[in-house]
């Protein structure tokens, strides 16, 4: 247990670990946005380069960025070869059965995992420069609005953001769970469907089990040390956002912009 | 020398007996101190000083309940998880009381009821039988649960289980915030916390990234936050590496010796339970015995049935007994143990 998680904040002294954190997270969905915008190879070259640049000013490491890929290569496969293989096309390269082949599902798939590298990317530094509680508060005041359909935002904000922490626990304690569960003879690599199938129920059981053992003992805890829910708490004072942090918003929105319309 | 010691004794019993019943006579309603604890109580063939220690530690308890307030002060607490009144208790008319600054051991075997019946110290279960004062608060009295959760910290088992944050700082803070801390007074309580564990400067780091026995001592520093009079172990050290484990109960120790704290410790290690003031041992549900270390931890016969192993120097003793090698005395300690086989030639 003792390596960073995938996913964790990670202290540091960077121009993006001091901005203020409801500005981290419009700039977040600002470049989601742009993600989805982009589907041209030059598009991708400029998301590349900036990236690159964020990565730098962040002192993120690129492994730490990448971290989450390695756990989701194979979904990232399943995606591409689907699109590949089932995308309509006009002009197929070769064609089999309900299979068809061409450039165009090619691209198609290439377009979606690119698209789910670089959002994992963005969330990786996100996550890596944002100290949990500053962003559950960035949430909690982002989310103010719906306090008027009596929404209770303010635990809603802390739930989002003690249930973010548990994920890398949760993928950690599914991999001991498979490895377990393999050495008993269950066949998660079998060709065969039905098998296949059978073999999942093993894994999910201890797994569910496990995550509702674990939110039991963790809202004991949290009983424990007095929380009763998001009034009574100490309120952090809303912070001015300051010229940094103004200047931070308008390069994403600017950034947003250029991409949509140039590419 | 023996007259000595009954004189020191009964000396000590008076003093106490009149000091509490000015200090505080409600307490001394159910204590007949010159009928219960008296001298003549210390067996004819007390030559034995093991004796006379236990019954000097014994008359010191008495006398500390009944002088000092009581951190917890349970009456006939009964308990059930199916429905209140049901026949199936998981506690059945337990009766706990443990001075301030107490450190007490609770053993059992698996599912005696001890997490259920400490669950009640902090209010996470709700009383059904009986009554529960801890800390002078009742803890039937829901209006002031906040208070009692305060005055009561917890260190669960799983130290995974126990973050909201993944930034130590943070995590410490949470309870603070919980308690409405004014925010300018939060890092000084934070550091002041980390350093009553051993661990400051660890403000920033992830506990995801320390050891075991470290996660448990910034979960401790969690609870020490909020300044509480009382700090329950429920198995912490249960998911420890022997290392980890003496780390914890060294700081259980300091706090138990330096900061006063009146610490309960659940456990299913002999060894740790040997350097708590008082044991009591659960099963089924109940209350089976209550004492010294050293009278409990020494009694086979009792420990059998509460389905526990004597620490491991208590075996020894009794194996070297059946083998003809007689010590001196039964010692609780591996330190003991030495000191015993030196004395053997
Ligand atoms: N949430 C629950 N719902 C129903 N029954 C429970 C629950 N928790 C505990 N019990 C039952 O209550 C009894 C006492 O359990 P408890 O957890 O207090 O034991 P314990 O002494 O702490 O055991 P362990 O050493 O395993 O922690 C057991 O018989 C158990 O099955
Ligand atoms: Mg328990």
């Amino acid at each position: 247990m003792n390596r960073m998680p995938i996913g964790q904040y990670i202290p540091g002294d960077s121009l993006i670990h001091h901005l203020d954190a409801r500005v981290k997270l419009i700039a977040f969905i600002l470049l989601i946005s742009t993600i989805i915008l982009t589907d041209s190879v030059p598009g991708y070259c400029s998301l590349m380069v900036l990236t690159a640049g964020l990565l730098f000013v962040s002192k993120v490491k690129l492994k730490t960025a990448l971290g989450f890929i390695q756990s989701l290569f194979l979904f990232l496969m399943v995606i591409f070869v689907m699109n590949t293989l089932f995308f309509d096309s006009a002009q197929p390269i070769c064609s089999w059965w309900i299979f068809h082949i061409s450039l165009g599902g090619m691209a198609q798939g290439a377009n979606v995992v690119l698209r789910v590298i670089f959002l994992m990317i963005f969330s990786s530094v996100l996550m890596a420069t944002t100290a949990p509680m500053e962003a559950a508060f960035a949430l909690k005041s982002l989310l103010r609005p719906l306090q008027y359909i009596r929404i209770p935002t303010e635990d809603l904000a802390i739930m989002i953001s003690v249930a973010v922490q548990f994920i890398p626990v949760l993928m950690e304690e599914t991999e001991m769970i498979r490895k377990a569960q393999t050495a008993r003879g269950a066949k998660f690599e079998s060709a065969r469907l039905r098998e296949k199938a059978a073999s999942v129920m093993p894994l999910v059981i201890p797994i569910f089990l496990g995550a509702f053992r674990r939110a039991d003992e963790l809202s004991l805890a949290m009983e424990a040390r007095g929380y009763r829910g998001g009034k009574n708490r100490t309120q952090n004072k809303q912070k001015p956002l300051r010229k940094q942090d103004i200047l931070a918003l308008l390069t994403a929105a600017a950034v947003c912009f250029i991409q949509a319309y140039a590419f | 020398m023996l007259q000595n010691i009954q004189l020191v004794i009964d000396t000590a019993i008076a003093d106490a007996y009149y000091m509490g019943k000015i200090l505080y006579p409600e307490n001394f309603k159910d204590i007949e101190p010159e009928k219960k604890i008296n001298a003549n109580h210390i067996p004819q063939t007390c030559g034995e000083s093991e004796n006379v220690s236990i019954f000097c530690d014994r008359v010191y308890w008495k006398a500390k309940t009944a002088m000092v307030m009581r951190s917890i002060d349970g009456k006939g607490i009964s308990y059930s998880y199916a429905f209140e009144g049901s026949i199936d208790l998981s506690l059945d008319d337990v009766s706990i009381c443990i001075a301030q600054g107490e450190m007490v051991a609770i053993l059992g075997h698996n599912g005696s009821g001890k997490s259920t019946l400490v669950k009640h110290f902090d209010a996470l279960l709700s009383l059904q039988k009986g009554s529960l004062k801890v800390a002078g608060l009742d803890a039937n009295n829901t209006d002031r649960i906040w208070e009692l959760r305060k005055k009561c910290g917890m260190v669960f088992q799983n130290p995974d289980n126990q973050f909201v944050s993944s930034i130590v700082d943070e995590d410490i803070a949470f309870g603070l915030e919980n308690y409405d801390t004014p925010i300018e007074q939060i890092p000084s309580k934070v550091s002041e916390a980390l350093a009553l564990v051993g661990m400051s400067g660890f403000e920033k780091k992830s506990p995801h990234m320390l050891s075991g026995g470290q996660k448990q001592r910034i979960a401790l520093a969690s609870v020490l936050a909020l300044e509480p009079e009382i700090i329950v172990f429920d198995e912490s050290t249960a998911m420890l590496d022997p290392e980890g484990r003496k780390e914890v109960i060294t700081t259980i120790r300091r706090l138990h010796d330096n900061e006063h704290k009146t610490i309960i410790l659940i456990s299913h290690y002999m060894e740790e339970a040997v350097f708590a003031d008082r044991i009591y041992i659960m099963k089924n549900g109940r209350i089976l015995a209550q004492g010294t270390p050293r009278e409990i931890l020494t009694d086979q016969v009792l420990l059998a049935e509460a389905r526990l192993l004597p620490p491991l120097p208590v075996r020894i003793y009794y194996d070297l007994q059946k083998a003809g090698i007689i010590l001196r005395h039964c010692p609780l300690t591996e330190e003991e143990l030495v000191e015993e086989l030196c004395r053997l030639n």
